[in-house]
């Protein structure tokens, strides 16, 4: 492949050099400016998409210095999904931020957007563990400037518990990599795979980088961090920070796991963490249901859906290999369902605490009645996330059922089934609260349709995805390193 | 007599850390702080790491050391700080030790189990060494081998000034720094300055055959812009906050330009032209130096600079 056709580095520039000329540009021009970006962000994404479906895995060596010297990037078939996820849903959130926030929030966003998706697609495309650690760094530094970004007594507090937890993620994770570096002589994930060797140093360095990446990732009982972050923040960047940030650690994980084989030598791992996941579904739709703000409710819903995700673990076993992919792709669904889903969500939510102006349930009386399409897009996505049919939760849930079934581990369609009727729950008493009725007439404040549409969208595809889910699924079992290590 | 100085300075390591730990006065702490940053220097020196012992004393312990203290006197100015600090609970301090050791019990364990290195990348480094257009192998790492790596690590900075300057936007009502009007001072710095330039420079240069670069380079230009602050000679009120917001971005925009010039050549992302590695690395440096300043200095005044002074950039401009 022509390398100055490859879309891979362009994914990257477009992102940092958006960053530095919205630093630099006039406020005015500034979202003239990324909304430029963002559309060519988009067409190099689906141009690595059609590259990847059609030639296969595509590999790209830094400053021209092959791995283990010097980087590699690899846009796998799970790779070019999350770049395109990160895409649409970045895309949708900062249209949203753009007729959402005021000229001067606006001005100060677009770098920080910018910082955010050059990390995240680093992220995907890495294929180097220290690489990996510098894409968090960013990550972190980004996601928690955006939640302090709301500027108000307690964003900043929950911004700064986030940096303490994120740090102490990245520095366990570091110290892994640091191990890891030492006993392998190698930072490159192919080579790290090669040459891998279970003894002290590998499991102390793989302890360390689970529970860094755990913290990260807000896996109960990690989580305390998430719902003031994820709910105090902004509402362009809760959706972004629920959507995305949390599934970069996830992701980093998902490959460790696979392609080291940890989940062959460590089963009792898996399923350490397979209970943390049951814990968190339970937990999380537990205080979701006891929360009195919207935004609450939803940052707690997060908590549990990653323990959705994090079921996938236990379920991923040597032994059984159909058990395994079912496994594997049910628990990527439910990522990229949950993304969509979540983000159509906190959108809606924010518009609904828009039109009340109070971030409380109670005030949401009336709503069903004067904002139907707004609760409509909140339903949808609540649809995707209960895991009902037809959306693209159903058939991940369904998956991960089928998976549990195969591999005899009964214990975990318990909580799956536990799981939703929490999930169920805490979504129809946001429902109970906007059916009542009040006598006050519409004077609610109205959103911007186009706000509403942006939520709406968002929802749909999460909806969408139960009929297409054969599509991400055909993309994530493109052949490439993590399904050379699945069983 | 190695050993005994080895033994010294772990001693000493584990003592300052653990009374800056427990240490009852805040300002006690910090000051423990930088001195235990200052020792950690000299364990990398006699690690046979100079690179990272220069960076652990001018970031490490100068620039943090600097941070913390200003934060502290910010604390004691707002009131927000009491003078008889609680001791840590119990709890807490049982919890913290008891960790503590457990990963330190881990970490002994894997390092002393740990394999012979499959893949000896000493010997790939040797190798390319004389491609790379420096003949410091860090600083071929750094800026050839691994450029992509530093590419978003400068990235981080920057992030982290604009995360400053995001936030300063509404700030609550600010005191700036009076500066001290004190002649011996002034008279000092005549003296201090152009030497403090010089090594920065000095620094910078080594840094393509030995210890050096562009970090510890910055790191010393902040160091010299930090006292010019201190004593009252401002930079910020020198040249326009526009001037300035050019100078944080100048290093990630020379870095990221030069990157991406590569692919026009039809080359990937980074890789210098035959030949050229040298002139460039240089070029990326000594922007990188200039920023690198001008960002450890900002994240320094930000939170001092009064409110009519932020940069927030923009048409809101001169």
């Amino acid at each position: 492949m022509n390398m100055i056709l490859s879309p891979i580095p362009w994914l990257l520039v477009i992102p940092l050099a958006g960053a530095t000329l919205t630093m630099l540009l006039p406020y005015h021009w500034r979202s003239a400016a990324s909304v430029v970006g963002i559309f060519t962000q988009l067409m190099a994404s689906v141009i690595l998409w059609y590259q990847v479906t059609h030639y296969g895995p595509q590999f790209y060596a830094m400053a021209d210095w092959q791995a283990p010297l010097g980087i590699s990037l690899r846009a796998d078939g799970l790779a070019t999904l999350f770049v395109l996820m990160s895409s649409l849903v970045a895309s949708a959130c900062a249209f949203y931020a753009h007729h959402y926030l005021s000229l001067h929030k606006r001005a100060n966003f677009w770098p920080l957007l910018w910082f955010l998706w050059a990390s995240l697609n680093g992220i995907w495309l890495a294929a180097d563990t220290f690489n990996l650690y510098v894409g968090l760094e960013l990550l972190t530094f980004a996601a928690v400037g955006l939640v302090a970004f709301a500027s108000d007594e307690r964003s900043l507090e929950a911004s700064i518990r986030y940096l303490y937890a994120a740090l102490l993620g990245s520095m366990a994770y570091l110290l892994g990599v640091a191990l890891l570096y030492g006993a392998q002589g190698t930072l490159a994930m192919d080579s790290l795979a090669e040459t891998w060797q279970w003894g002290p140093t590998t499991q102390v360095a793989v302890t360390l980088i689970l529970g860094g990446l755990l913290l990260k990732t807000a896996v109960f009982p990690l989580h305390t961090w998430l719902p003031p972050a994820h709910g105090g923040a902004l509402t362009p960047v809760s959706a972004l920070l629920s959507a995305l940030v949390i599934k970069a650690s996830f992701y980093i994980l998902l490959r460790f796991w696979i392609e080291f084989q940890i989940y062959q030598f460590l089963p009792s791992l898996s399923q350490l963490l397979g209970a943390l996941g049951a814990g968190a579904i339970l937990w999380g739709g537990w205080m979701a249901l006891r929360q009195t703000h919207l935004k609450m409710v939803v940052a707690y819903s997060t908590v549990a859906q990653i323990g959705y995700m994090t079921l996938m673990f236990p379920l991923l076993v040597a032994e059984n290999s159909e058990a395994s992919m079912l496994a594997y792709q049910g628990g990527i669904l439910m990522l990229l369902a949950h993304a969509f889903a979540k983000a159509g969500m906190f959108l809606a939510a924010g518009n609904l605490i828009f039109c009340t102006g109070k971030p409380d349930l109670v005030s949401l009386a009336g709503m069903s009645r004067y904002r139907p399409l707004n609760i409509f897009a909140f339903g949808l996505a609540g649809v995707s996330l209960m895991g009902l049919p037809p959306s693209g939760g159903f058939n991940a849930k369904w998956m991960l059922l089928q998976s549990s079934f195969m591999s005899g581990q009964w214990w975990w369609i318990v909580v799956l089934l536990l799981g939703s009727l929490l999930s169920a729950a805490y979504i129809f008493r946001v429902f109970a609260y906007t059916y009542q009725e009040t006598d006050a007439l519409d004077t609610y404040k109205r959103p911007r349709l186009s706000l509403e549409l942006i939520a709406l969208s968002l929802s749909g595809i999460s909806i969408l995805l139960g009929f297409a889910s054969l599509w991400p699924l055909e993309m994530i079992s493109l052949p490439g390193p993590v399904m050379e290590a699945l069983p | 007599m190695n050993l005994l100085i080895d033994l010294t300075l772990l001693i000493g390591i584990l003592a300052i850390a653990f009374t800056c730990i427990v240490s009852r006065s805040l300002f006690r702490s910090v000051v423990f702080f930088i001195l235990l940053g200052l020792m950690l220097a000299i364990g990398w020196i006699r690690l046979g790491a100079p690179d990272i012992a220069l960076a652990e004393a001018a970031i490490g312990a100068g620039i943090t050391g600097v941070l913390l203290l200003d934060t502290l006197g910010h604390l004691k100015k707002t009131g927000n700080l009491e003078n008889d600090e609680p001791a840590p609970s119990r709890k807490r301090l049982v919890l913290a030790i008891v960790s503590s050791f457990t990963l330190v019990g881990l970490l002994l364990w894997a390092v002393f189990n740990q394999p012979t290195p499959a893949i000896n990348i000493h010997l790939l480094v040797t190798e390319a060494m004389p491609e790379s257009g420096v003949s410091h192998p860090i600083t071929a790492v750094l800026l050839n081998f691994r450029s992509y790596d530093t590419l978003l690590e400068v990235g981080v900075l920057v992030l982290a000034v604009l995360v400053g300057l995001a936030l300063q936007t509404d700030q609550q009502a600010q005191d700036s720094l009076p500066g001290l009007p004190n002649p011996l001072l002034h008279a000092c710095l005549t003296l201090l300055i152009p030497a403090m330039l010089i090594t920065s420079m000095y620094l910078l240069w080594a840094g393509s055959d030995r210890p050096g670069g562009a970090f510890q380079a910055g790191a010393m230009l902040a160091a010299a812009f930090i006292l010019l602050h201190i004593s009252g000679i401002k930079l910020s009120s020198q040249v326009s906050h526009r001037m300035m917001q050019a100078g944080l971005l100048l290093g990630f925009g020379v870095f990221l330009a030069v990157a991406t010039s590569s692919l026009i050549g039809g080359r990937p992302l980074l890789a210098y032209p035959e030949g050229g590695a040298g002139m460039l690395i240089l070029l990326i440096e000594l922007a990188l130096t200039l920023s690198i300043g001008l960002i450890l200095l900002s994240l320094f005044t930000i939170a001092n600079s009064p409110p009519h002074q932020t940069y927030q950039g923009g048409d809101h401009g001169h």
